[in-house]
């Protein structure tokens, strides 16, 4: 009789401490779990933070920048331009001979033009006024007058744009257009560029394809070192939610710059 | 049969679920190597309950088995408690730990005879275990390195070993008391039960971890 009644209080006390211990466990895995998940959240809260932060930075410069493009460009046509224009005028009435007039009238005619020409560059009127189709298609104009060994040619749809294509993301369209292009002369010894913009309501859909030596970001550019221009590429087109693809070919490279709309 | 053996033979079949899982993630090529401990882990505890039922049933004593088995369990852990930790002094710590607590089971096992229930041997496991697992939980808040806890395999794996060690733990305390009782099934239906668990989340582990392919 003793013998059972101890034995009963021995299940008692294991039922007691399995059951206890069995809880505990529990309760500390249940804990760990749902408090790990809330610091996990609060973490990737302030990584949206971060990243929303640095996306502002990023627009924050690139405004800046095109702020001050805008600035130097309208001092550059109005101011400069202006004061030029009217040098020009005053060498008709200068004592000088008629070759020394015409030498000195070459050489502003040549000064104004390349100020209209930064200037224009700075700040593409084209662009606000037609869009970046016309605006595309007078680059493209620009650089087979100005650069007489690449010809470059352009094929553009021109369909109702998105509603959210914005100036802005014309204006990054077009100067990364404009950098791949500067790239393409400086260093690409390219005879033919054909650029295709693509602009419909999905978005705009931007290529460029040159017959040069051929590019790579990933094994071309010095990661310790990486370009100006490409960062600067990278940048506009982060901040606008764009995409870019380079394509090395067995002569030349085909670019791929793709911004998509959201619904 | 009673209620006791139709348990005994869905835990004999418990076994089977995380290796067929297994076969079926190796047939289907979604295995993911680094389940590799864990797997063996699964591997090793059947076999044991194989052999030991075969064993058993041809009228022989089989309880060498739990020292052999448990020996090789834990030389699997300490592969599987040096997974996901950062410190390197405490992995060291858990291989030398884990090393010396394997020492200990054999020795006991000689010293009690192969054929007795390691009983203080189990009781000094199941509380190493649970020590390296409440570590490796302070890890995960000190350092935050596990993102999605939920789908972390090893994650799952050493909960389980802690709540299997916590609730056997009177289990192995009160054995040399309880199992020579009348209410020795009633005991033994405890341990049968977070044997399930333990199964079922094995498999689970490896379904977390396995490839996922996009």
């Amino acid at each position: 009789m003793a013998g059972k009644s101890s034995e009963n209080l021995d299940v008692l006390i294991f039922v007691i401490i399995t059951v206890g211990m069995i809880i505990l466990a529990l309760a500390i895995i249940c804990a760990v779990f749902f408090y790990q998940r809330k610091l996990q959240r609060r973490k990737n809260q302030l990584k949206n933070l971060e990243i929303a932060y640095q996306k502002d930075l990023v627009s924050a410069a690139i405004d800046g920048r095109e702020q001050e493009k805008r600035r130097i460009a309208f001092e550059l046509h109005d101011d400069v331009g202006s004061t030029l224009t009217a040098v020009k005028f005053g060498i008709a009435s200068a004592k000088m001979s008629i070759e020394e007039k015409q030498q000195l009238n070459d050489n502003l005619v040549i000064a104004i033009n390349k100020i209209r020409q930064i200037s224009y560059e700075m700040l593409p009127s084209i662009l606000d006024e037609l869009g970046i189709v016309a605006g595309a298609n007078s680059l493209i104009s620009n650089l087979n007058s100005q650069v007489k060994e690449i010809d470059f040619s352009i094929q553009a749809v021109n369909d109702p744009k998105s509603e959210n294509q914005t100036p802005d993301i014309e204006l990054a369209i077009y100067r990364v257009l404009q950098e791949l292009l500067n790239n393409i002369v400086k260093y690409a010894d390219a005879t033919t560029v054909e650029v295709l913009l693509i602009q419909d309501e999905f978005g705009l859909d931007l290529t460029i394809d040159d017959n040069g030596k051929g590019f790579d970001p990933q094994t071309d550019v010095d990661k310790t070192k990486p370009s100006l221009g490409m960062r600067n590429i990278a940048m506009r087109l982060q901040h606008i939610g764009a995409t870019v693809n380079f394509a090395k070919k067995e002569r030349g490279t085909k670019v791929r710059v793709q911004w998509k709309t959201t619904t | 049969m009673d209620k006791f053996d139709y348990l005994y033979i869905i835990l004999y079949y418990s076994y089977l679920l995380p290796l067929v899982l297994v076969a079926v993630l190796l047939i289907t090529r979604f295995y993911n190597r680094e389940l590799n401990l864990i797997v063996f882990l699964c591997l090793s505890s059947a076999s044991s309950e194989f052999i030991g039922e075969a064993i058993y049933s041809h009228g022989l004593k089989n309880s060498f088995l739990l020292h052999i088995g448990q020996a090789i369990d834990l030389m699997i852990l300490i592969g599987i408690f040096s997974q996901n930790v950062i410190k390197p002094t405490a992995k060291l710590a858990a291989f030398f730990v884990l090393d010396a607590v394997i020492l200990f089971c054999l020795i006991y096992g000689f010293k009690i005879s192969l054929q007795n229930q390691p009983v203080y041997a189990s009781l000094l496991v199941g509380i190493t275990i649970i020590c390296l697992v409440i570590y490796y939980y302070y890890e995960i808040f000190r350092y935050e390195h596990i993102d999605d806890l939920a789908g972390n395999p090893v994650f799952w794996i050493k909960s389980t070993y802690l709540l299997y060690f916590a609730g056997t733990f009177a289990y192995n305390a009160f054995y040399t008391s309880l199992m020579f009782g009348s209410m020795r099934e009633n005991v033994s239906l405890v341990n049968w039960i977070l044997i399930m668990i333990c199964n079922l989340v094995f498999t689970l582990a490896i379904w977390l971890g396995r490839v996922q392919k996009t």
